[in-house]
């Protein structure tokens, strides 16, 4: 059967499509509250409370040579959509993802930034289970051998479902989970180099040494209410080159000291405009630098000397320059996604 | 009678004149190499012996149900008998699993089967039954033990004692499996390719991914091979 499984199977193809609300979300918000309840939070590693005020970073002396400098920038990316999606005998909806994955790192180089390691490659995510494993079989090794590899997606929560969105967001977390596997593949690359991930590190543990990589993870997005009242009041009151008092965070794969820093804003922006969360690993912080406060002032200074003042870019107020250094080369490495899926319908069919 | 395992493979895969994974592709093509021995296979959702008898029985397959069919769940099914022989999986499981259950009843086929009615143990047209029953895999994903199940050769109960003990049946369809699914090129090529930049979990997820095979399944066998040691090299 082969690469005639889906076109078989009656599959459509997809337009490019915005995501939708999901039809029943009742479960899956508890999921979520279910995961938050995973994290443990100390708000008073660095300091209590009561003593919570931003703390300025600007005047903090970094030496030239400072060991634990980033000098390694590494990023991925997932750029594909859903491009067909067929039924199981029963009527479950399952969607076809075609994308592109990578992950690149880039070095800084006495200021000059080259691409040191990269890779990517194309991938089919889905749910396979409900078919039969000789089709699917024989449909993964003509994928391979045309230069795709099929990810098998698990069932949203273990069940499938009549919900299309859900079953869409399942087939896309599997893609962007792959993705974060690669940026554990170019961690692992940059060895114990002081590195800089662009994301959380509890998704890329076991692509570095807790106790011995001088790694820090960026967030650009807060999800989570990690703070209490006086937290909330320091952050709203974070200037450009200031940051909270670190917090721990107990995660299920590692724990991690973390803090709020405000790289842009003036006051007429958003609230929130150009803070990102920072996180270290506790072993590497507590054991190796012995709670070393100064690593964080001067490591949060360099990040804002990072900071990225290409207002064209469009999330230029929580990006590091060599971030979007490392998104524009991984990015001119990928063919095109309208190419990719053009020739995937080619290949198939449908 | 007794076969080794590389040279049943290699007979499988000569008979089946299906090629071997080699180049971009890493899946083995087992459905095409059931072709080879005319076997079918079927997949039924909540697998048990008696519902293999009955789907065999509603087919004409067989005139009298399977003696010993029970309600017992089962991964993995196969009933040899002098029209032909069939393999039955549970619907239910991983299509992964499903693959190891199916490669797991071919290896019985040919290591064990096979042998003992080339041995012309049974006269021409003489009615006789072989059945072997794969226990259910362990719920858990990254569980080491490979499932195990049992034989039955219910008319000719004499001959039991010329195939091997039943343990060592079960060791060798299991070893046939992961060769047949995994084999040691394969495995050690994807390894030399991915080891410097994964490791523990990661590199077996990918070599799994690599291959359509659990990831129990993959820990085993570099186990088997004595690779994990390289695959699960953590930080120190």
């Amino acid at each position: 059967m082969g690469l005639e499984f889906l076109r078989n199977n009656g599959a459509h193809r997809m337009r490019d499509d915005a995501m939708r609300p999901l039809l029943l979300d009742n479960d899956i918000a508890q999921e979520e509250e279910q995961q938050d309840e995973e994290q443990q939070i100390e708000l008073s590693y660095e300091r209590p409370a009561d003593q919570w005020y931003p703390i300025d970073v600007s005047g903090a002396t970094v030496p030239s040579d400072w060991n634990f400098r980033p000098t390694r920038f590494i990023d991925g990316k997932d750029l594909g959509r859903t491009v067909a999606w067929l039924q199981t005998e029963e009527g479950f909806p399952i969607p076809v993802r075609l994308s592109e994955i990578g992950a690149i790192v880039i070095h800084n180089d006495a200021g000059y930034l080259r691409r040191d390691w990269y890779i990517m490659e194309r991938v089919v995510s889905m749910i396979v289970d409900p078919f039969p494993w000789d089709e699917i079989e024989s449909f993964a090794a003509a994928l391979q051998e045309e230069g795709f590899r099929l990810l098998q997606c698990q069932e949203p929560r273990g069940r499938l479902t009549y919900d299309f969105q859900e079953m869409r967001k399942a087939t896309q977390n599997r893609s962007m989970d792959e993705m974060m596997r690669l940026e554990k593949q170019a961690l692992m690359r940059s060895s114990d180099a002081p590195v800089l991930v662009d994301g959380r590190l509890g998704s890329r543990t076991g692509g570095f040494d807790e106790l011995n990589t001088p790694v820090v993870g960026m967030i650009k997005g807060h999800q989570r209410n990690y703070l209490h009242p006086q937290g909330w009041r320091t952050y709203y009151d974070l200037h450009l080159g200031q940051r909270t008092p670190a917090f721990l965070l107990k995660q299920k794969n590692i724990d991690v000291v973390s803090w709020y820093l405000r790289l842009d804003g003036t006051p007429n922006d958003l609230p929130s405009w150009g803070i990102v969360r920072l996180e270290i690993p506790v072993p590497f912080f507590d054991q190796k630098l012995g709670r070393d406060w100064a690593y964080i002032n001067r490591l949060s200074h360099l990040i804002c000397q990072y900071r990225c003042k290409d207002k064209s870019y469009q999330r230029a107020s929580v990006s590091l320059y060599p971030i979007q250094r490392a998104e524009e080369c991984l990015g001119a490495l990928f063919t095109g996604a309208e190419t990719i899926i053009n020739r995937f319908y080619s290949l198939t069919q449908l | 009678m007794s076969v080794s395992i590389p040279e049943a493979i290699a007979e499988v895969y000569h008979i089946s004149a299906v090629p071997q994974p080699s180049g971009s592709r890493h899946v083995v093509l087992l459905a095409d190499l059931l072709g080879g021995y005319n076997l079918t296979c079927t997949e039924i959702p909540s697998l048990t012996s008696e519902a293999a008898s009955n789907f065999l029985l509603r087919r004409g397959a067989i005139l009298e149900p399977l003696v010993n069919s029970n309600q017992e769940r089962l991964a993995g099914y196969i009933n040899v008998n002098s029209i032909g022989a069939n393999i039955f999986v549970e619907r239910a499981d991983l299509i992964v699993r499903r693959r190891f259950s199916v490669a797991h009843e071919l290896g019985h086929y040919v290591l064990h089967f096979l042998p003992l009615m080339d041995t012309g143990a049974f006269e021409q047209y003489e009615q006789f039954e072989i059945v072997e029953a794969l226990a259910p895999f362990s719920s858990e994903e990254d569980a080491d033990d490979l499932p195990t199940g049992q034989i039955y050769l219910p008319q000719r109960s004499a001959l039991i004692s010329s195939l091997p003990p039943y343990e060592q049946m079960e060791r060798e369809a299991n070893q046939f499996a992961a060769e047949l699914l995994m084999p040691e090129s394969v495995v050690r090529s994807l390894l030399d390719r991915y080891a410097a930049s994964c490791r523990g979990d990661d590199l077996i997820w990918r070599l799994a991914s690599e291959m359509l095979v659990s990831r129990s399944a993959m820990r085993w066998r570099l186990r088997n091979l004595g690779l994990l040691a390289v695959s699960t090299a953590q930080w120190n």
